[in-house]
């Protein structure tokens, strides 16, 4: 085969390629699921549900996310939140000291004085995972992970 | 669960553990917004490559690397030997060194505002080697460091000779020095601006003891790297004492001309996947929770002190694990590589030695490695690198605009999630195809009978499959929320 044929060997290979990959495209469009949780994740996800003090009640539970932060720690509440584009997201935390959140990629912050409850309220417009963390004590809190629809 | 990780540090070893912040990566500049890549394109990917290898096997390439390299070798070569435009260059490398280090000490101390972090980390390390992977290697011509020892030494001669057997391996330290930093240095624009300087004075005491061009070419680590991505460039520079030659090739044909001529070589190669591959899966909650859940409680139960206690030591001990993961990655990487090369030498009953078939393949290693690479940071480089533009009219963030750009807001570029996800598949399942191509032009002309030659590339493809399947299963792992995790024992918190 001479050079002609390696180019037409990769062309060959790529578009088989790519036909694969369009087949696969419409199921990306179809919503989905987050990836599947290791069974390790399965555990660290239990572990924060359990410690988190369940508030009943609590409007859409998925999309909202309630964390407390003492002893330079988050000591209460799940530390990722999964949500789908253009979902509503409410990020709650309670800090016992005074700081500043801020959250990634969305540039949003929010002023925290300590034991007051503060809240973070906005639309997910962007997709990606989003950390956010506090400013003055440099601690990553959680990210938020917004998968497309 | 985070803890404040730099409280951890302080309590422990200082500087080297002053890294804590979670994803210290992340902190070098912006954070990458990734989300891991869905499983079903995880298994489309990986099905596209294993589909590819058997079309490629089908369809066998039968050239041999002198005849791809001899249309390259069309006598379409620019050559220059302008002292100017050398000494020109140098001037703007040693300046843009300078200014980095400068900038560390007296511009602002925050990671994302500061020009150095941004301009060594962004666009240096990661739009340079993209660019490399272009234009070929113009590398030695704007080294700060080979302008520093050109002006500072003046002669080329040093009293002791390189010896032969150190090869690479300087050149692979300074390498993995340059991911801790990156992953766990933590390393603030002073802190930059220290490693550049401790790196300037060490290459020039190199240059100075062994021979300026002996140094350089083995021992500087930037040196070694953009010259290895350069393989795959369709343009082959040469870069003389005095005068430049380049002419076009075929792209990824630089990994088929020449072999490692050293071991050491080989190893750095390698650490080229593993460092990108590690940096990919360091921070997942598959990896972080094989310590805190696999390896905590053993280790909980000989220290047994008070339960806060015991957890800062444990942090202590998760970051020796981390790195020591690091340090020992190129090395798990090899014994792989020399598996898959010592099961070729066994189907195909050659009388080349195991060392000599290493040495032949390794190249063909670049494109995945590269691949590696890009789909890890691309997002990144173009959220971030275009912020230099702003940065440059006013690096010592005292209000300047010197270029009018400073108002510029260039940065955070998104792209959307399908986007990156794609994009990610696509460059792993590509520079997969290429390495499988690159490979089997090698061993054309490595095996001399036809069929020794298909049946070498037999672990060749599993090899392949495996790093190219293990770079999709990363990119497709679950993110851990802060490196430091709290026990799952009642008494971790």
């Amino acid at each position: 085969m001479n050079t002609s044929g390696h180019v037409l060997t990769i062309v060959l290979v790529a578009s088989a390629l790519s036909c694969l990959s369009s087949c696969s495209k419409e199921e990306d469009r179809a919503p989905i699921a987050p990836p599947a949780a290791s069974s390790s994740a399965a555990t660290l996800a239990a572990v924060s549900e359990a410690s988190a003090p369940s508030s009943p009640g609590a409007a859409v539970a998925s999309n909202d996310l309630e964390l407390v932060f003492a002893d330079g720690r988050v000591t209460s509440g799940p530390n990722v939140l999964k949500v789908k584009k253009d979902d509503r997201v409410r990020l709650s935390l309670t800090s016992d000291v005074a700081d500043e959140l801020h959250l990634h990629g969305y540039n949003l912050h929010l002023h925290l004085s300590p034991g007051r409850r503060a809240t973070l309220e906005f639309v997910a417009k962007k997709t990606g995972r989003f950390t956010f963390e506090l400013h003055h004590a440099d601690v990553e809190l959680g990210a938020i992970e917004v998968y497309p629809r | 669960m985070p803890v404040s990780a730099q409280k951890v540090g302080r309590c422990f070893s200082g500087l080297m553990l002053a890294l804590l912040a979670p994803s210290a990566s992340a902190h070098i500049a912006q954070t990458p917004y990734n989300l891991p890549v869905p499983l079903a394109m995880y298994a489309y990917g990986a099905t596209g490559a294993l589909l590819a290898s058997f079309v490629m096997v089908g369809l066998f390439a039968r050239a041999t690397p002198a005849a791809l390299t001899s249309r390259g070798a069309a006598p379409r070569t620019w050559s220059s030997s302008s002292r100017a435009m050398r000494l020109a260059l140098q001037c703007v490398a040693v300046g843009a060194l300078l200014l980095s280090v400068l900038t560390g000490f007296v511009g602002p101390p925050m990671m994302d505002t500061n020009f150095n972090i941004t301009f060594f980390w962004i666009v240096c390390l990661l739009g340079y080697t993209y660019l490399t992977a272009i234009i070929g290697d113009w590398y030695p011509l704007i080294s700060p460091w080979r302008a520093l020892a050109a002006w500072l030494l003046p002669s080329a001669k040093a009293t002791r000779s390189y010896p032969a057997w150190l090869g690479y391996y300087p050149a692979l330290l300074w390498y993995l020095l340059l991911i801790w930093l990156e992953l766990f240095g933590h390393a603030s624009p002073k802190t930059l601006s220290y490693a550049l300087i401790a790196y300037t004075v060490a290459t020039l005491v190199g240059s100075w003891s062994f021979g300026r061009d002996e140094w350089l070419r083995h021992a500087e680590v930037f040196e070694v790297f953009y010259r290895l991505v350069a393989k795959v460039a369709p343009i082959d520079v040469r870069v003389g004492p005095s005068r430049v030659d380049a002419r076009l090739r075929l792209p990824f044909v630089g990994c088929l001309t020449e072999h490692p001529d050293h071991p050491s070589l080989i190893v750095f190669v390698l650490f080229m996947l593993s460092s990108t591959a590690f940096d990919g899966i360091h921070e997942t909650v598959a990896w972080v929770g094989v310590f805190w859940r696999e390896l905590y409680p053993a280790l909980a139960a000989v220290i047994a002190t008070g339960s806060k206690q015991q957890y800062l030591v444990l942090v202590k001990f998760y970051y020796y694990w981390q790195w020591s993961m690091l340090f020992l990655s190129p090395v798990a990487y090899l014994a792989v590589y020399l598996a898959f090369i010592k099961l070729t030498q066994q189907v195909t009953r050659t009388s080349a030695t195991t060392l000599d078939l290493a040495r032949a393949f390794c190249f063909s290693l670049i494109p995945i490695a590269l691949v590696y690479n890009a789909s890890h940071y691309f997002t990144l480089f173009v959220g971030q690198a275009p912020a230099i533009v702003s940065m440059v009219s006013d690096p010592f963030g005292r209000g300047w605009n010197l270029f009018g750009t400073r108002d510029l807001s260039l940065r955070d570029y998104m792209f959307e999630a399908g986007t990156v996800w794609h994009t990610q598949v696509w460059l792993i399942v590509v520079g997969h195809i290429v390495s499988v191509y690159l490979s089997h032009v090698e061993a054309l002309s490595v095996f001399r009978d036809r069929r020794q030659a298909v049946v070498s590339q037999i672990p060749m493809l599993l090899l392949m499959m495996a790093l190219t399947t293990t770079g999709l299963w990363i990119l497709s792992l679950p993110i851990a929320s802060g490196q430091v995790m709290l026990p799952t024992t009642p008494n971790g918190r």
